[in-house]
């Protein structure tokens, strides 16, 4: 995913995590600001003359950064090292 | 409820919360919302959800996300750049000041007085001081109010105006003690405190701060004149919150009021 606007974002997260809801406006939009602040995001509003031909509003599209990437990787890195011990407590002996 | 009214709530819940913000960003928060919004529809007209399905749960996203909006206003808010102050007050508004100051160190006074020697305060020693806090708070409140009202008569919204004219009467009243009419005095400061905060007079917090002071002080003076029971300890406690917001919103004024922005709608304090 290249570039992705807040609701495919709200989308993608409830998908992926089987969430029975979206992420909520307010939590959705504060974090996507934070992230974007912190480096992590960049954003860009499209082109206003696709959204009037599609009928719609004008759509604000996020792009992961490098420094998003390398924090992603790490959050994923961290959160695997701390199932793996939980994994191994659960197995049978 | 069905989702064209949940997106109309959302949508007024947006233009609320971003209220008094820069334009740009106040317009980047609504775009963003109105395409989640249509997105969201177009994704229930696929799926085949029902109206009231989709509508329920775009309020339960509005619910589960109010207190993330109400932090990140008060974030902008607090991070926003200060509006510049002028070098010094004019003077009719360090008068004005002085008598906002003036009328809430009375009513503190006179409050402290009532708490110290009950309704004794107006029989002993104290009468003529009590006498003289009450005419003063009153009249400082009246000129102040009214004050404030024609120094920004430009700039407030009708609600501010009814508010500064109500704050105006309520003092009067409590001068020439109206009885019920002293509840126009909360009433309306708190409306006017309000736009003030609006057009960058008064800042958001102490507008809020004034607003609380003067619910928790209607609340018991309603009950007391309902069951016209007098004034009673729970009503004099909670006047201080209120007569001490008056105070800070004196020493506001006394600093300036914002100097004019482009296209901010700020405002002057220059040449009044």
């Amino acid at each position: 995913m290249t570039e992705a606007h807040g609701f495919l974002l709200a989308k993608t997260m409830r998908d992926d995590h089987h969430a029975r809801r979206l992420t909520a406006y307010g939590t959705l939009y504060k974090a996507l600001e934070r992230l974007e602040r912190a480096g992590h995001l960049v954003s860009r509003w499209e082109d206003p003359h696709i959204g009037a031909r599609e009928g719609r509003p004008r759509r604000r599209l996020y792009r992961v950064t490098l420094i998003g990437e390398g924090a992603l990787e790490r959050a994923t890195e961290d959160r695997r090292g701390a199932s793996a011990p939980r994994a191994a407590a659960i197995q049978p002996s | 409820m069905n989702s064209p009214r949940a997106a109309a709530l959302i949508r007024r819940w947006v233009d609320l919360y971003t209220r008094g913000m820069p334009p740009l960003v106040r317009s980047a928060r609504r775009d963003e919302v109105n395409d989640d919004l249509w997105c969201h529809s177009e994704e229930a007209a696929e799926s085949g959800s029902s109206a009231s399905a989709l509508g329920s749960e775009m309020l339960l996203r509005l619910l589960f996300g109010m207190p993330a909006d109400i932090s990140w206003r008060f974030a902008h808010g607090m991070n926003a750049e200060k509006p510049r102050l002028d070098s010094g007050p004019s003077m009719s508004t360090r008068v004005l000041g002085t008598l906002a100051v003036l009328a809430g160190t009375s009513l503190t006074a006179g409050v402290i007085l009532m708490l110290i020697y009950g309704d004794s305060a107006w029989t002993g020693p104290t009468a003529y001081v009590m006498m003289l806090l009450t005419v003063g708070a009153g009249l400082a409140f009246a000129t102040t109010a009214f004050g404030l009202l024609w120094r920004f008569q430009e700039q407030l919204h009708r609600l501010g105006f009814m508010g500064g004219a109500s704050a105006g009467l309520g003092g009067l009243a409590i001068a020439i003690d109206g009885a019920w009419a002293i509840l126009l005095l909360p009433i309306g400061s708190a409306a006017l405190a309000w736009d003030l905060a609006r057009i960058g007079v008064l800042s958001p917090g102490m507008a809020i701060l004034h607003a609380l002071g003067a619910v928790a002080l209607l609340i018991p003076l309603v009950g007391a004149f309902a069951g016209d029971t007098g004034t009673g300890f729970d009503t004099l406690v909670l006047a201080i919150p209120y007569s001490l917001s008056w105070i800070a919103i004196g020493a506001s004024l006394w600093r300036g009021v914002p100097s004019p922005r482009a296209g901010s709608g700020q405002l002057s304090d220059r040449g009044v």
